[in-house]
């Protein structure tokens, strides 16, 4: 009993000693505080350990070569676990600890808790305002009716990776022209199931069939792909992640449909191994593919693998692509004590940034991330292979943002201060 | 005429899966009176422990140890937890399963990552056993589907014509006095719990092969088996029978209906047709995912005791 409290008594002390330390550290050079949220425990932490490794992979060289005018960058990860409640206490511990740089990595009902926390935030501070850079929410609303100028997106909405996808396939002749819609039962379906009906004039399909399903609660597919087979489709569209797209691959390779697929997720970690030979022939609209980018493609590649023992696939590239933005905008910034944050929100409009597949802009409408999309299909020809498997991503063809690109939403009425 | 033979073929396999799961924990229910969290867990540890047998032993031989593997965390779990507890009441053992649900998840999130795992059906069994119009139907579903029924005749008839289960279900009724007749009760309870995790193993170690094995299959998997229990009957093994069969066809047949709610309710003139077609066009096909807990819900109002069930709870 005795020694447990000297260990307690020296571990405080411990403390003590080192927080005396970091704030004598932080006399000589502020660091510029950023608040990482995102998933660590509970069901959605494959979440927080996909963006995790990317934060040190911008941050460390950024930081080795001098940061902001001798400022390190100072990102701290606070776990939200996956819960808008979690997400609301973390926000306020962050506040707390001095950040107002706010990265919302996690799914859209997180970055919606976020946002709403920073507009409170805003509202009551207008002095002390806080910006959030959402890194994997894909719903509309971000840059629709709910944009903000405190808020920047750094993915793609469903209506840019269907256009991207249809418009290829329609190129590559692999489209065909009875579309399916089979889409997970939130808004990320619903609005791939919109923009399958807009975009169908425009690549001269016709939606011949479509089914919702609901959201890691179906365990067999099977009656949705064989109400699928009814419709005879060529193509069929989804916005299904995670285990709903590997049980759907597989169902339908089971029962031996002979349909493409074309969605946006199939590169999570771990779904090419599970789907096996499912998933060959799947189209997916890629942020990022070594192939696709060349000799500055593969060296990005070899570079992370060395850095974090895997590839940049799926939401990782988002992860990359926010950090990146977010440093060259930092270090854009007039020398200064503290950063202030509308100089970084213009800083972040005007900047440019080089990426392996081309450049990257942020919109100043909308606040919507303008970048080059890959699309690309599942296949033994890959040069990289995933997963352990023998398959990979073979580019089909590289989108440059301009491509991509698609209108401002009319519900976007962004109020500048 | 081929789509609804696929249709009620699908739901009729769905459904033996999903009494392979749910069949352990009526049966650790009815005989020893605890409401196992816990067993969604058992499943998921039995796809996981086959998966990591797979690669030395070959698919089988990961079935197997996936099984007994469970059948063993179970027998643990039973002997060295459960009966501390077990004095203090059902509420308790309850909350210890419901901790041990947690426990397992992250654990296999430590050991094996947060993505799902590469454990599939091997090659050699990726065959149709025969076609139904295009559609192909495959082998591994017709082995779940074997597996489920010669499962589900075997507790039967271990139970009913068989000394072991004879003595079992008199130390479900009056322990006492089966202890006073010289059998070791507590051995009886502890085997109890091992052979119901054991099947969830089982259905774990074939179904993660078949559908996917990842962290939160406990967790979309557990509410599940909890709504095949109370509707088919807690400690009922036919009724668990009857309400998977019944769940699994309800769930295939409903994903092929194409009309929404606002069409129905439209039909028997509650609502408007213009609030038919934008308010409430709601496919019916996309509830497939809630229809389980709409009929637990009419199985609570209307027969509490489940379809099969006895009047003790």
């Amino acid at each position: 009993m005795k020694s447990i409290r000297l260990f307690a008594l020296a571990a405080v002390s411990g403390l003590a000693m080192s927080a005396l330390a970091l704030g004598a550290g932080t006399a000589k050079a502020d660091p510029v505080k950023v608040a990482y949220l995102t998933p660590k425990t509970g069901p959605l932490a494959f979440i927080g350990a996909m963006y995790e490794p990317t934060v040190d992979f911008v941050a460390k060289p950024f930081n080795a070569a001098g940061g902001w005018n001798g400022n390190p960058l100072q990102v701290t990860i606070y776990d939200d676990a996956g819960t808008t409640q979690g997400a609301a206490d973390r926000f306020k511990q962050a506040i707390a600890d001095g950040a107002r740089i706010f990265i919302g990595a996690g799914t859209s009902p997180l970055a919606s808790q976020n946002l709403a926390d920073i507009q409170r935030w805003n509202q009551r501070n207008p002095d002390d305002p806080a910006v959030l850079l959402i890194v994997g929410a894909e719903g509309l609303n971000f840059t629709g009716k709910d944009c903000n100028y405190y808020s920047f997106r750094f993915t793609t909405t469903p209506y840019i990776r269907q256009n991207a996808l249809a418009k290829v396939m329609k190129d590559k002749g692999m489209l065909g022209e009875r579309i399916y819609s089979l889409q997970p039962d939130y808004t990320m379906g619903r609005e791939m199931e919109a923009a399958s009906d807009e975009n169908a004039k425009t690549y001269g399909y016709e939606v011949v069939g479509k089914a919702r399903h609901d959201v890691f609660k179906i365990r067999d597919f099977s009656p949705f792909i064989e109400k699928a087979r009814g419709a005879k489709p060529d193509t069929v569209f989804t916005a299904s992640s995670g285990s709903d797209l590997l049980l759907i691959l597989q169902a339908a390779a089971a029962s031996g449909l002979k349909t493409k697929f074309a969605g946006m997720f199939l590169d999570e970690p771990g779904n090419l191994a599970s789907a096996g030979a499912a998933a060959l022939g799947g189209y997916s609209a890629q942020i990022f593919n070594a192939e696709a980018g060349g000799e500055a493609g593969d060296a990005y590649r070899a570079a992370f693998n060395t850095a974090t023992g895997r590839d940049p696939v799926a939401f990782m590239s988002n992860g990359l692509i926010t950090m990146t933005m977010l440093t060259s905008a930092v270090k854009s910034l007039p020398a200064g004590s503290k950063i202030n944050i509308k100089q970084l929100i213009t800083a972040l409009e005007n900047n440019k940034v080089e990426w392996p597949m081309g450049t990257l802009s942020m919109r100043a409408q909308d606040h919507q991330l303008q970048l080059p999309l890959v699309v690309s299909i599942v296949s033994k020809d890959a040069k990289h292979k995933l997963d352990g498997t023998d398959m990979g991503f073979q580019p089909v063809k590289l989108l440059s943002a301009e491509e991509t690109s698609v209108p401002v939403s009319a519900e976007c009425k962004m109020v500048r201060p | 005429m081929e789509t609804v033979v696929v249709a009620l073929l699908n739901g009729v396999i769905y459904g033996l899966l999903l009494f392979m799961i749910s069949s352990g924990l009526t049966l650790i229910f009815g005989m020893m009176g605890i409401l196992n969290f816990a067993h969604a867990s058992f499943y998921m540890l039995g796809a996981y422990l086959a998966f990591t047998a797979v690669t030395i032993f070959g698919f089988w031989g990961g079935i197997l140890i996936g099984t007994l593997g469970v059948a063993l965390i179970g027998f643990v779990c039973e002997r060295y937890l459960l009966r501390h507890v077990r004095s203090f009441g059902h509420v308790q053992e309850l909350l210890l399963t419901f901790g041990l649900f947690f426990a397992f998840e992250e654990l296999v999130k430590l050991f094996y990552g947060p993505y799902a795992v590469a454990y599939s059906v091997p090659e050699s069994l990726r065959f149709a056993a025969f076609t139904i119009g295009d559609a192909s139907y495959p082998f591994f579903r017709v082995l779940i589907g074997a597996t489920a029924i010669v499962m589900f005749a075997a507790i039967f008839c271990l139970l009913r014509f068989t000394r072991i289960g004879l003595v079992v279900r008199a130390a479900v009724l009056n322990p006492d006095m089966v202890r006073a007749l010289g059998y070791n009760v507590s051995a009886i309870f502890s085997a109890m719990f091992a052979v119901g995790a054991g099947l969830a193993g089982l259905a774990g170690a074939m179904g993660g092969a078949y559908y996917t094995t990842s962290p939160n299959m406990a967790t979309e998997l557990g509410v599940i088996v909890f709504v095949v229990v109370v509707v088919g009957g807690l400690g009922s093994v036919g009724g668990a029978l009857i309400a998977s069969l019944l769940i699994g066809i309800l769930v295939n047949a409903v994903v092929y209906l194409d009309i929404t709610f606002g069409q129905i309710l439209a039909t028997i003139g509650l609502v408007s047709q213009k609030t038919a077609s934008d308010l409430l066009a709601v496919p019916l096909s996309s509830t497939a995912g809630v229809l389980p807990f709409l009929l637990m819900l009419l199985v609570l109002m209307f027969r509490p005791q489940g379809i099969a069930g006895d009047d003790r709870a």
